[in-house]
């Protein structure tokens, strides 16, 4: 019976997703229904008129591949979350507030200042190491009292802003006029510049990062009592927590590289889905993923819609709404 | 199964907290460790059930050393609960008791029939089947005790490492507990405070002192006058009860330096 109910929860948000992600293209885009057809048609080699150049290059080039990295994104640092927040043994954990996203973004800025923006891998590349980078420094912080300590929060907090402020003098002292445009995008994240190559990149590393978490769902569950217990389970805790620490960094280095820093998608999502299924993580992961992507969808969908023709960054908005859900969940431990 | 325990010696840097300890446990035996708060007995079970590196000395399962076992095969010969394991997370009774399936299940699928029914099984043993759906949040401390038994009982070991498990339980549960211990023809070893439990339940009977075994044998040698003196500070006598079970009456704390201060004023 409820093995039944959580097929049902998985399909129908499946559903909601493909819908999401249809109605966002729509959405700001300056097309009706019939073009956004057409533009489709035309590509699949249907007999209909293809649509002028400019509007299919709008829609085929800037708001199909922004819409997927949306998607992808959210999935993405939802299942950051869901995974953090179990090694930690703490519910505000969320790859922003470890620091781990602004150590990414600090390792994508080096790299794209010195000159190869172009690159998509190079950033990617440069983001995992600064997203290495602060995890290790995190550990480094926290080698006394452990990785599940209850002042894991507040650390990461500290290793984020150090990044956060080694990402803005970079991009300010590069001196060009850009730059300062660029901080904004790669400290709060978004989804302005996304093109098909993040596509390609996110999309492939999002599979595997999945599987492998996923993979681990036993292990995730029985860290919930501590590592003594999880031990004694079999769960080998050095090898998996490394496993699952690196897939986490890849992860939110791929994200933070394509679009920036964008904050709580990893905190509010998790939550809310946990709610819905109950904690076990071979549930809580998948089902992470799809409401992460449909999240963020929409909140790019809006940042476009309610502040047009401005272009806010999305992680400006993510933030607004995390931000008293972090409260809530303070108050809920009594911390506040 | 058999567990030997060979000069065994474990600490944090600075201080030695089990000090070459040897000991063994024969197959279907029950073991009852007591000593005072810090004698190491927690330590000890640590040790025994592969969660800590001794610095010196040797663990073997039925003679074979575990030290270099993956913790998979540790966690399908034996069974540990600890002395206080809680969470935030809202797991319920049945799936606490799952994770007890955690070495027996491949990465790639959930649990099956084989595991519903061994888990049902487990929570009918500690009497849970009605909290079943229960979340950990809403439970006693005795129900948290019972379910992680039950989630000990789920991982089907034929050894047993129980750290305190009649703590938080009313007395017909502590009764039930220790009778559970006793006829499972799993080896059991219980660190346990209640002495009058320990010599009743237990085949044997291990006193723990400042890190070392001072004492290993039949409750009625181990509970002597003397060495509950010497060990836990007590005057006590020792006799039978009406059922033929040790009893053990406390008199008073010895009179020494450094315990509490009764009176106050």
């Amino acid at each position: 019976m409820r093995r039944r109910k959580n097929t049902l929860v998985i399909v129908l948000s499946l559903i909601v997703l493909v819908a999401s992600m249809v109605l966002a293209v729509r959405i700001g885009v300056g097309a009706g229904w019939a073009e956004i057809g057409r533009a489709a048609g035309s590509r699949l080699g249907l007999p209909v008129v293809p649509l002028p150049r400019l509007l299919d290059s709008l829609i085929w080039d800037l708001r199909l591949p922004r819409v997927l990295l949306a998607a992808l994104v959210g999935a993405a640092l939802a299942v950051c979350g869901a995974v953090l927040q179990s090694v930690t043994r703490n519910s505000l954990a969320d790859p922003y507030l470890l620091g781990v996203s602004s150590g990414a973004s600090t390792g994508a800025v080096v790299v794209v200042v010195l000159g190869f923006a172009g690159s998509q891998l190079g950033v990617t590349g440069g983001a995992l190491v600064g997203a290495l980078v602060a995890f290790g420094l995190l550990m480094l912080l926290l080698r006394r009292t452990g990785l599940d300590s209850s002042r894991i929060v507040l650390t990461g907090v500290v290793v984020g802003q150090l990044f956060a402020a080694l990402t803005s003098l970079i991009l300010l002292s590069s001196g060009d006029a850009d730059s300062i445009r660029a901080v904004t995008n790669w400290l709060l994240g978004s989804l302005a510049s996304a093109r098909w190559t993040s596509v390609a990149v996110c999309a492939a590393v999002l599979g595997v990062g999945l599987l492998l978490v996923w993979l681990c769902s036993a292990a995730l569950d029985g860290f919930a009592f501590g590592t003594d217990t999880a031990s004694s389970l079999g769960v080998d805790v050095r090898a998996t927590r490394i496993v699952l620490l690196v897939t986490t960094s890849v992860l939110t280095a791929v994200a933070v590289a394509a679009v920036g820093a964008v904050g709580f998608v990893g905190l509010i999502v998790p939550h809310g889905v946990r709610f819905l299924v109950g904690p076990l993580h071979r549930k809580l992961l998948p089902l992470s993923a799809v409401v992460g992507a449909v999240f963020l969808v929409w909140t790019d969908a809006l940042t476009r819609v309610v502040f047009s023709p401005l272009e806010v960054p999305v992680g400006v908005f993510t933030a607004l709404l995390g931000v008293p859900l972090f409260l809530l969940v303070l108050r809920k431990r009594g911390e506040l | 199964m058999r567990i030997d325990v060979e000069n065994l010696s474990w600490g944090v840097p600075g201080k030695t907290i089990v000090r070459d300890v040897t000991l063994t446990v024969s197959p279907g035996e029950t073991v009852g460790l007591i000593g005072p708060n810090g004698s190491g007995k927690s330590s000890l079970l640590r040790c025994v059930a592969g969660l800590r590196t001794p610095t010196a000395g040797l663990v073997r399962y039925d003679g074979v050393e575990i030290a270099s076992w993956p913790a998979r095969e540790r966690a399908r010969k034996i069974a540990f609960v600890e002395q206080t394991a809680d969470t935030d997370s809202d797991l319920r009774v049945s799936e606490v008791a799952m994770l007890g399936r955690t070495a027996h299940r491949s990465r790639w699928r959930g649990p099956d029939a084989t595991d519903h029914a061994i888990v049902e099984e487990a929570l009918e043993r500690l009497d849970l089947v009605g909290l079943a759906d229960r979340p950990w949040k809403q439970l006693s401390g005795g129900e948290r005790q019972r379910t992680h038994l039950a989630r000990a009982l789920a991982q089907r070991t034929s050894g047993l490492l129980l750290d305190e498990p009649t703590n938080h339980l009313d007395v017909r549960h502590q009764l039930e507990l220790m009778e559970l211990a006793a006829r499972t023809p799993q080896t059991v070893v219980v660190a346990l405070h209640d002495l009058a439990l320990a010599a009743r339940y237990c085949d044997r009977l291990v006193l723990m002192h400042g890190g070392t075994v001072v004492a290993d044998g039949a409750a009625a040698d181990v509970l002597t006058a003397p060495l509950l003196r010497e060990v836990f500070d007590v005057e006590a006598e020792i006799g039978r009860d009406d059922l033929g079970h040790l009893a053990v009456g406390y008199r008073a704390p010895v009179q020494r330096e450094g315990g509490f201060r009764v009176h106050s004023g």
